[in-house]
């Protein structure tokens, strides 16, 4: 028989279409060779660890003819077998099998020929295929076996026993390594006599392996442990490889040849013949040998979900959207983006990997619905590397503008829990029956961290006697101390002086009697629970002075936040009308005079408003179950709550509105200046808005759906022509109130900002379920859901506090309110700012961090950067946290600056010394601490500390924390006073991990 | 690789050395570990008094645009015949002739005269002062190529117009191996033992980690553009020192817990990266050069204040990374463009000036490098990947107010144009590099070791340094 050499390179075709493509595999071994009748052709191969695997393997005779090989097997016949058991047979293949070919890279096979093909899912282990011809015939045949899944279970062994003939009947296996990054270790042997120990007769006598990348051959051996000629690996290093793969060992010093060697992707052929004319039978055997930890990265989860917020340099823009990322069977991810209202045209959008937010795929422009990543290794990175990084939250979407060209949103993927059905949590185990009723200290301290501005030793006493229940109660009772009142004391007592006064406002405020006011509330007010939630509050219903038009009204601002201050423990309903209403909120959302469309102007009414409302007060993007995770469709995807219609339509609803100025009839009026005649009428700026109907719109207007199904399918909230603007509201604002995310999206936000970063969805229901139902049939109750937050098992249990992802990072302006409170800071003349400013004729020009906290803490009460606060509730710093699928909000704005500036801010009160200046102004405006409380004990490093993990570590300082506090008190200089050792021991205290996190 | 030349000594491996292994894999978590190069005490760096930046210091800066810069509209034909001929190609995207500005390249001759985009009016009056020079054609090449080969599909640089793929070989200059080096990375390795003692790595980044700086002994070290923050309240001895020190310690501390592990991490790191460069810094002399309020000439700044340093920091070779996003122009490229352009051309301008004003413009030259050009034909208001690219070099040292190498021929269907106007390039990356790291100081027999391909093309050196 003749047999035509043939490049065998076709037969090996990368195949990148469908599968994964990864970092270098194994992926294809054929053999070509004679087979049946007496010579059997059997190939073996081995499936390593992991999940079932599908394999392709074929008997290829008659369609060889095609290439122009003569005297191929006519009717091969191909048995599996899994070691003597047979498994699979296949004669003809069958036609359903064929999509698998070209999938594989595989040539097709004649429809009509008598070829026989399997393919097969199957587990780990090693297993035979049998090539034999019908009727005991015998030709030359192709026998290929290939992987058809990806994935992290590879193929580490593929193995031929064939007849090797002379000339034209030598063995030609071929091998294909799959496009990818790196390379692979392949250790390639042709066993001939050590065959004979098995048994097998007639085999080759001295066989030869020569490997060919096309047609050069690139490395070759004759004799594996006294090689004539090249070699790629001594013996003891084959031996080596042998007994660490599973290979059966060579007899020492025999002909049998071995190769080791790395390759990088490609199509390689392997020629095994016999030296001196030899013939026989002989196995050719293929290793995959690269170490195991180049493999086996998987994505964590199945969905990754990713809010797209402005990027920090993208000032001004109010773009918002989301991400999807989710993990197909086969490995590959399919990416979804959904955003909206960038400043100006896209230019582009990537996945980009990482802070050096390097690109690793183009995505399409507009909306992005179902592209397919499949890791494939970009630049220097591996797949592994990529979906490592998916787990690790370094992967991100970037969009970006004309206008932002560097990006101007973007948004890191993070884990995210979703159903379809939804499956109440089960219920907690209860806490000790004391546990609300007598406190330990050290459950009054971590209680207080999380319902006040920081703990002071007479709170902790007071909850140690009350209980926390009667605590809260009591809390509850108290009146609400307000800020717009505490400021005007402020400027009553402190006057601006003209120099330094801005007089920036109608009463003369400036930002530095505000902060001085919140100061004040903070560090000395009794309803700390109220003005805890009141600024949780805050950063939900987000006005921010950073934005001019709403900085340059401080009292209207003070107003804003009394507001929140007098809703805190009220109904959510309510709160939502009031917001809604705030002159100040119409400035910063853009509501205020918006009217109903000018068909001669072509103008529509504003959206920012309705978006934000939806967005981030009330349902947010996606559909939520009642514990607060997804909500997915048959798809497995998000499901979105509203879309832009929804905005147009409710855009129009909030038409008509404008200030309240007794006596006014043009809606266009401002409320007057009022800087020269003093704060006797600012009714504009502090009154709610008002709605005038003619710039109302009336028509009929079609808003959210309550309904929790794809928007195609959703009714929407009809808003019925001809109402009034309040009217309208009212229908809007109940729609969302009542609308079944509206629960868990609060609720999950208030449990961030007072208890932990990461509640579990059996937290965040039992919070909602007191949402939906305070007890007493009212929905929205805040009081309610404060009550029940603070007292749920989750936030009051030790064993849940010593788990290693529960509590959150301390907002840096709270950690300064738990410092302030803790050391009674404040100047001695009764303010809560520091007026040096070096010249003591200025004294009341106050200057610093707690004038200015955002500057100093990158936090001051309604500071924020944007409408989206300070912090994105799913923010998570790339790293462990992420990996974990864990959340920190608070670390987004305590970067690499802010981790320094922050302390410095207030380490340098604690530590600086007063002015010198002759003729000191009585009493003094200098910022003062009080340390008398822990001077008794500076001598008494124990006890000390004991106070300071009281009062600043949750009394839960570590071993290790302690320890090292301890020995550098040791090692103060022998002198060193005891004011200055009792300030180094809370200086390295309130710096401490221990103190910067609550649990 | 092969062992250097005497030129390099391992001198500073050892104090420089933090983490083991930069390889491929896990590099982007190696990487990220990358930090302050041998925590100094405060006295070892006693700053010279009104020192001196050393008469034969260098420094070369790489100003990386990202995503890919579209040099068709930086480099524009301006003769009214290849003007015509480049508004049709280039249809919306064609840059108004009235607003182009013209230049006179002093020897390079193509038949065609050319100009500079409007948003460039920094850089073109550099480049009449001779100070910045055009390179024309650029690209990642394995070896010269055709257009026939490139069909053939042989010895091309992989992933052609692949973002990633093509900003890893401009910074490596190896299209043809995986990556394991960028050529910063090699230059400063080579050059290193011209610096005595620094206690710096000579490689500073201010766009964070990047890859042309990936060497084996000489790591990056990034700095924050802001300048160095440190902690406060710990200035002086004595017992400044033991409450430091508590402080550094206790934050190097396992954590049980994720979030104090973050925190704890977070706040160490931000000690480590202002600790070394902060003593330093502080002691910048103040320039009179203002530099606009851009992110990039932020940066350039902070650079120019780290050149200034240079005696103190005992280097006489430095090498810096910028990077500038945004490039990648699919869509919006007529509003978006110029406004990149104008970042860039103002940021360079003030570096000059920088330069200048420090004695040291001779002594420093930057250069740009882009991931790839972009298609000559648009889609429907941006352009698409391309291959060939055109960058600028400036400096005292440049041969400036010229154009050096070959522009493509600016029409579809050439033998230049892969298709829509993607250029294959005239010149390599190696050859454009190995101009910089001659300059810089690496001699003709050493030049392989900076850049393994340089053999395979004709030039060298392309000229445009002095």
């Amino acid at each position: 028989m003749k047999f035509s050499r043939l490049a065998l390179l076709a037969f090996a075709a990368p195949c990148v279409a469908l599968l994964p493509a990864q970092d270098t595999r194994l992926s294809n071994v054929s053999v070509r060779t004679s087979a049946g009748g007496a010579d059997i052709l059997i190939t073996g191969f081995t499936i390593g660890p992991g999940p079932d695997k599908t394999v392709l393997i074929r008997a290829v005779g008659p369609t060889l003819g095609v290439f122009g090989v003569p005297g191929t097997l006519a009717d091969p016949k191909l048995e599996l077998y899994y070691g003597s058991t047979k498994i699979a047979e296949n004669d003809n293949f069958n036609a359903s099998d064929a999509p698998a070919f070209a999938a594989v890279g595989a040539f097709p096979l004649d429809a009509e020929a008598k070829d026989a093909a399997l393919v097969a899912t199957l587990a780990p282990g090693s297993y035979t295929a049998q090539v034999s011809g019908n009727g005991g015939a015998s030709g030359v045949a192709l026998v290929e076996v290939y992987e058809v899944t990806g994935g992290t279970t590879r193929l580490i062994n593929l193995s031929t026993r064939a007849h090797v003939g002379i000339g034209t009947g030598i063995l030609i296996p071929g091998i294909t390594v799959a496009p990818g990054a790196g390379t692979r270790r392949l250790l390639f042997r042709a066993v001939g006599p050590t065959l004979g120990v098995f048994g097998v007769r007639d085999t080759l006598a001295d066989p030869k392996l020569e490997l060919y990348s096309g047609t050069a051959k690139i490395a070759e051996n004759d004799n594996w442990g006294t090689p004539t000629g090249p070699a790629t690996a001594d013996a003891a290093t084959l031996n080596a490889a042998f007994g660490a793969n599973g290979a059966f060992a060579l007899t020492p010093g025999s002909k049998d040849a071995a190769l080791l060697i790395n390759l990088i992707a490609g199509s390689y052929t392997l020629q095994v013949s016999g030296v001196g004319a030899n013939t026989g039978a002989a196995l050719v055997e293929v290793y995959d040998l690269t170490p195991a930890n180049q493999t086996g990265a998987r994505p964590a989860a199945s969905l990754y979900l990713a809010q797209l917020r402005p990027d920090s340099a993208a000032a001004g823009s109010t773009a918002s959207g989301y991400a999807t990322l989710l993990i197909n069977p086969d490995g590959t991810a399919t990416v979804n983006v959904t955003f909206t209202n960038l400043t100006s045209a896209q230019t582009s959008a990537h996945l980009q990997i990482g802070t050096s937010r390097d690109y690793v795929l183009d995505l399409p422009r507009g909306q992005v619905n179902g592209v397919t990543w499949v890791f494939a290794p970009s630049g220097a990175y591996t797949t592994n590397e990529l979906i490592n990084a998916l787990n690790t939250g370094n992967i991100s979407v970037g969009v970006e503008s004309v206008k932002f060209p560097g990006g101007e949103l973007r948004g890191n993927f993070t884990t995210a829990t979703g159903s379809q059905t939804f499956t109440a949590p089960a219920a907690p185990p209860a806490l000790p029956s004391d546990a609300l009723s007598s406190p330990t200290a050290l459950e009054a301290t971590r209680f207080l961290l999380q319902s006040t501005f920081g703990p002071t030793t007479d709170d902790i006493t007071a909850v140690m006697s009350q209980g926390l229940a009667k605590w809260i109660d009591a809390q509850m009772a108290l009146s609400p101390s307000l800020l717009h009142a505490a400021a005007r004391e402020d400027v009553a007592l402190f006057p601006n002086p003209p120099p330094l006064a801005t007089q920036n406002s109608f009463e003369k405020f400036n930002t530095w009697n505000r902060n001085a006011a919140w100061w004040k509330i903070a560090i000395t007010a009794q309803d700390q629970l109220r003005q805890r939630v009141a600024f949780a509050l805050s950063q939900l219903f987000v006005i921010s002075g950073a934005n001019a038009n709403v900085g340059d009204k401080q009292e209207s601002m003070q107003e804003y936040y009394d507001t929140l201050v007098r809703h805190a423990f009220g109904n959510y309903r309510q709160l939502l009308e009031s917001v809604t209403v705030s002159p100040i909120m119409g400035v910063y959302l853009s509501h205020l005079k918006n009217q109903k469309a000018d068909p001669v102007k072509g103008t529509s009414p504003d959206e920012n408003y309705a978006r934000e409302l939806q967005q981030l007060f009330t349902i947010g993007l996606v559909q939520l179950q009642p514990d607060g995770t997804l909500l997915l469709d048959a798809a497995g995807k998000p499901i979105p709550t509203y879309n832009q219609a929804t905005i147009s339509e409710t855009a129009k609803v909030l038409t008509g509105w404008t200030f309240s100025i007794q006596g006014n009839t043009n809606f266009f009026a401002g409320p007057q200046d009022m800087r020269t005649t003093g704060y006797v009428d600012s009714s504009g700026w502090l009154n709610p808005m008002v709605c005038f109907d003619a710039f109302h719109d009336k028509t009929q207007k079609k808003i959210v759906s309550l309904q929790q199904v794809p928007l195609d399918q959703a009714n929407p909230t009809i808003v019925p022509a001809n109402q009034t603007g309040p009217q309208d509201l009212k229908v809007l604002l109940d729609a969302l109130f009542n609308h079944p995310n509206t629960g868990p999206f609060v609720s999950k936000q208030l449990i961030q900002r007072l208890v932990t970063s990461n509640p579990s969805p059996g937290y965040v229901y039992r919070v909602s379920q007191v949402f939906a139902n305070d007890g007493a049939g009212i929905r929205g109750n805040l009081g309610a859901v404060v009550r029940a937050l603070l007292t749920d098992f989750e936030a009051r249990s030790l064993a849940v506090a010593g788990n290693a992802g529960f509590g959150k990072v301390k907002e840096p302006l709270l950690r300064v309110t738990a410092f302030m409170r803790a050391l009674k800071g404040r100047a001695p003349n009764g303010r809560f700012l520091d007026s040096w400013a070096g010249d003591p004729r200025t004294i009341y020009g106050p200057v610093g961090a707690f004038a200015y906290p955002h500057a100093g803490f990158n936090q001051g009460p309604m500071m924020a950067p944007s409408v989206f606060n300070f912090f994105s509730t799913d923010f998570a710093p790339p790293g462990p946290l992420a990996a974990a699928g864990l959340v920190a909000p608070e670390m987004q704005i305590i970067d690499s600056s802010y981790a320094l500036i922050g302390p410095n801010s207030f380490v340098n009160y604690l530590l600086r010394e007063l002015p010198n200046v002759a003729n000191p102004p009585s009493p003094s405006p200098f910022f003062t601490f009080d340390f008398s409380g822990f001077l008794a004990n500076s001598k008494n490093a124990d006890a000390l500390l004991d106070q300071l993990s009281l009062i600043f570590c949750g009394n839960s300082m570590s071993v290790s924390t302690r320890s090292r506090i301890a020995a550098a008190l040791q090692a103060l200089a022998a002198n060193t006073s005891d004011l200055e050792r009792v300030q180094s021991a809370i200086q390295l205290t309130v710096l401490s991990p221990d103190a910067a996190v609550q649990r | 690789m092969n062992s250097p030349s005497s030129e390099l000594t391992r001198r500073n491996f050892i104090r420089q050395t933090c983490c083991a292994a930069v390889g491929t894999t896990g590099m982007l978590s190696a990487l990220t570990q990358l930090r302050v190069i041998g925590a100094v005490a405060a006295d070892a760096l006693k700053p010279a008094t009104a020192a001196a930046i050393p008469a034969d210091y260098k420094a070369l800066v790489c100003l990386f645009l990202n995503g890919g810069n579209d040099g068709n509209n930086v480099i524009v034909p301006y003769d009214p015949a290849s003007y015509n001929a480049y508004a049709a190609a280039r249809g919306v995207l064609a840059i108004n002739r009235a607003q182009l500005l013209p230049i006179a390249p002093k020897s390079y001759s193509d038949g065609r005269t050319y100009a500079l985009h409007p948003a460039l009016a920094d850089v073109h009056s550099l480049f009449e002062q001779g100070k910045i020079a055009g390179l024309a054609n650029v690209g990642t090449l394995v070896q010269p190529t055709t257009l026939a080969q490139f069909r053939d599909g042989r010895a091309l640089p992989p992933q052609l117009f692949s973002h990633s793929d093509q900003m890893l070989q401009w910074q490596s200059s190896i299209p043809d191996k995986p990556f394991e080096t960028g050529w910063g990375g090699r230059l400063a390795e080579i050059t290193d033992a011209l610096n005595s003692n620094n206690q710096i790595s000579m490689s500073l980044s201010l766009s964070g980690v990047n890859r042309f700086q990936v060497g084996k002994s000489v790591l990056q070290y990034v700095v924050n553009p802001g300048g160095a923050i440190t902690m406060a309240g710990f200035g002086g001895g004595g017992n400044t020192a033991v409450r430091y020190n508590a402080l550094k310690s206790m934050l190097a501390d396992p954590q049980d817990n994720l979030l104090n592990g973050t925190f704890a991490s977070a706040t160490k790191n931000a000690i480590a990266d202002g600790e070394v460069l902060s003593t330093v810094l502080r002691t910048a002399p103040t320039l009179s050069t203002i530099f606009p309020d851009t992110p990039t000439a932020q940066r350039m700044a902070m650079i120019a204040k780290l050149i200034s340093l240079a005696s103190t920091l005992r280097v006489k070779r430095q090498i810096f990374f910028v990077q500038l996003h945004g490039w990648d122009l699919h869509a919006g490229q007529l509003l978006g463009h110029g406004p990149l352009l104008a970042e860039l051309s103002g940021a360079l301008k003030s570096f000059y000036d920088a330069t200048v004003e420090l004695g040291v413009a001779n002594q420093v030259t930057t250069f740009t490098a882009s991931d790839f050009g972009r298609t000559l034909n648009p889609n429907a208001e941006g352009t698409d990947h391309g291959w060939g690219n055109h960058q600028l070099v400036m400096g005292g040292a440049v041969k400036g107010g010229d154009i050096y190498g070959r522009m493509p021929s600016l029409t579809i269907n050439a033998d230049d144009d892969t298709g829509r106007g993607r250029w294959i390039p005239s010149t390599s990356v190696d050859e454009y590099s190995a101009t910089l790291a001659t300059w810089f100081g690496v001699s003709a027999s050493n030049l392989p070791i900076v850049l393994p391909n340089i053999g395979r093309f004709a030039k060298s050196s392309l000229g445009f340094m002095s």
